[in-house]
């Protein structure tokens, strides 16, 4: 099968002056393209540590990432900037959408920055949006929208530059259960009918069933 | 430059309106400053530029008054008759026209208006006038001495009497004149607007024995304006020397050349000093503008974060801050503006009457607008840079974990 994401004896230590804390510790695994994997863990555990190394928002302290067979671990913001606008989706708990700007318009936000052309964003973010139920709220504001709907703007603005990976961090710990199983099902739907690589974190064991993989980490190590 | 990122800097503007509108108050405060002084500094350098402008090449204008600045223009002194021998003594001295005005109320018909009397002795003058100044009749004749004749500026029949014709009669202090002609445009509003009249009689309607605010100087043919223009400074220094113990005189003798001079360094000393006004203000404003745009990337700092993760470069980050504070420097440049253009407006509307030589109209131009404009959005950009800079380059991992 074909690797996408590859951590090799990844670390993560935060240099806190008197001690050093180690967040992630020597971890090694593979996520391939098509996986849908479930990072499971207990809060503290350096589950969105973990995340942001994978979804190339952080570097290691020591160890490699590779990223289709790329080191991204020595690169520079602006290199992995560029790499997380075209590949990589985001989704978050608390949303994290910009409150002052319509659903249309933060959906629209991504793309500014890869350049594509004035028609085809808004055209884009209307089919999108549409196609996780929106297309009669693209005019409001987040504040005018329940959890769900927050988290399913959030979900078409990760897909807006059609990216390979989608990674999620805790995309349901801010909805009801009922909510958040269908958030999981829209993930899925994503997974499996356009073949996109999805990564959750949770600490939901309940979640567990949507996953292809699941890694489970506690004290910042893979738990076997 | 993308539309979209402009769209978001208003859009958090207008979510920060209060805090961003105290930040524009320096900024404001300055282009107020520039806009209101410089239009007046130059619309007053203009009517001192139009009445300079009169002086032909041949002529010398002798005023009271060291350097000619405004103060002693506004401050009406006056050359006395002494004063006036004292020129005509001097070494290529053809002819001295005393050339005084003052504003009396004059009647034409049922209607009264103050309007501005101009003296000239017709004998000798009108020639001299018609020669070096290119005075003229537009309509009418030029008036003949003794007749009580007087000729008017081609503004007055507009602006002042309207439907004044040549063969009218006008009265100032109860005597009656005749209006012999209406004169051709002298280049300056406040000459156009004017009545001109023998200078026996101005001195009959005015009650002013002797003193004039200037003199018209016509030179002997054959000598050098700037040599006679010395000659004349000499006599009168001597004239000031006799009358040590009285207050010190000092005199302007103004060439043609030397009058475009005086004109421009007038202009540039004002504006000088109103540029240094303004520049502190915009100084100050730009830090009030820094901080609030410090204050904005620190309390948006997660906003950052979450940008970054979906893939802003520094570059897009930065551009995001600059706009938004380059839009706060316009904003606040565009309400000095106008401000500024209300004041020179009031101004103006209070400085018109100060005094009859210099006809004041603030000069609101384009050129000083645009670079206005121009300059406080620059300015906004600036005052944006370091914590623009400051926004790019926040960790995106820390942003986005930032509470
Ligand atoms: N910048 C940092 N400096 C120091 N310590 C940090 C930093 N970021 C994270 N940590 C620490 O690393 C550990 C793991 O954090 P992380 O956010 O990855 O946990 P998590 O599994 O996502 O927890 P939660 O479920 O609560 O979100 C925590 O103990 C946290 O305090
Ligand atoms: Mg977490």
């Amino acid at each position: 099968m074909n690797s996408l994401i590859k951590l090799e004896k990844v670390w993560k230590i935060y240099d806190l002056g008197k001690i050093k804390l180690e967040v992630i510790k020597n971890v090694s695994f593979e996520i391939l393209k098509g996986d849908f994997v479930i990072i499971l863990g207990p809060s503290g555990s350096g589950k969105s540590t973990l995340l942001h190394l994978l979804s190339c928002l952080d570097t290691p302290t020591k160890g490699k990432i590779f990223l289709e067979k790329n080191d991204v671990s020595t690169l520079s913001e602006n290199e992995l900037a560029e790499i997380r606008g075209k590949k990589i989706g985001f989704v978050f708990q608390q949303f994290n959408l910009l409150g002052h700007l319509t659903a249309l318009e933060n959906v629209i936000i991504p793309t500014l920055f890869q350049g594509t052309p004035q028609e085809k964003r808004e055209r884009r973010a209307k089919e999108i949006l549409a196609s996780v139920g929106l297309e009669e709220r693209m005019n409001h504001k987040p504040s005018e929208l329940s959890g769900g709907e927050k988290q399913r703007v959030a979900i078409a603005r990760a897909l807006i530059n059609d990216p390979e990976i989608i990674v999620a961090d805790e995309p349901t710990g801010n909805v009801g259960s009922k909510t958040g199983n269908h958030i999981m099902e829209t993930l899925k739907e994503l997974n499996e009918k356009e073949g996109r690589t999805i990564i959750v974190v949770t600490h939901d064991r309940e979640l567990q069933h949507f996953g292809k993989k699941i890694i489970k980490i506690k004290d910042g190590e893979i738990d076997e | 430059m993308n539309r979209e990122y402009i769209k978001i800097a208003i859009r958090n503007l207008k979510n920060r309106s209060l805090r961003s509108s105290l930040s524009i108050l320096g900024i404001i405060i300055g282009v107020f400053l520039v806009v209101s002084l410089v239009s007046l500094a130059q619309g007053i350098t203009e009517g001192i530029q139009q009445q300079l402008d009169m002086i032909g090449g041949d002529l010398i204008m002798v005023m009271p008054g060291e350097g000619f600045d405004i103060t002693s223009i506004i401050g009406g002194a006056q050359l006395k008759d002494r004063e006036i021998e004292a020129i005509a003594r001097a070494r290529g001295v053809r002819t001295v026209l005393e050339s005084p005005w003052g504003v009396e109320s004059v009647r034409s018909e049922d209607q009264s208006k103050n309007t501005l009397l101009w003296g000239i002795d017709y004998g000798e003058g009108i020639p001299v006038l018609e020669s070096l100044m290119g005075l003229e009749a537009e309509k009418g004749s030029l008036p003949r001495p003794g007749r009580r004749e007087v000729v008017v500026g081609n503004l007055i029949p507009q602006d002042i009497f309207s439907d004044l014709r040549v063969g009218d009669q006008l009265t100032i202090s109860g005597r009656r004149f005749t209006v012999s002609g209406i004169l051709r445009s002298l280049g300056s509003r406040q000459d156009d607007l004017s009545i001109m009249m023998d200078l026996s009689d101005y001195r009959e309607v005015t009650g002013s024995r002797e003193g004039t605010q200037a003199a018209i100087v016509q030179i002997e043919s054959g000598f050098n304006v700037d040599s006679v223009a010395e000659n004349i400074r000499m006599e009168l220094e001597e004239v000031g020397r006799r009358r040590r113990g009285e207050e010190e005189a000092s005199y302007s003798v103004i060439t043609a050349d030397a009058a475009v001079d005086i004109a421009n360094n007038i202009m540039n000393i004002l504006q000088l000093a109103v540029l240094a006004f303004a520049s502190i203000a915009v100084f100050v404003g730009a830090i009030g503008i820094m901080n609030s745009m410090y204050t904005a990337v620190r309390e948006r700092t997660k906003e950052i974060g979450v940008l970054k993760a979906i893939g802003a470069k520094r570059k897009d980050i930065s551009t995001i801050f600059l706009i938004e504070s380059g839009i706060i420097g316009l904003i606040g440049g565009i309400i000095g503006i106008i401000l500024g253009i209300a004041a020179a407006k009031i101004g103006e509307y209070f400085l018109i009457d100060a005094h009859p030589l210099v006809y004041i109209q603030a000069h609101i131009s384009f050129s000083l607008i645009f670079f206005t404009l121009l300059f406080s959005f620059l300015i906004g950009c600036l005052a944006g840079f370091f914590p623009a800079r400051q926004a790019a380059k926040k960790d995106p991992v820390e942003a986005l974990m930032y509470e």
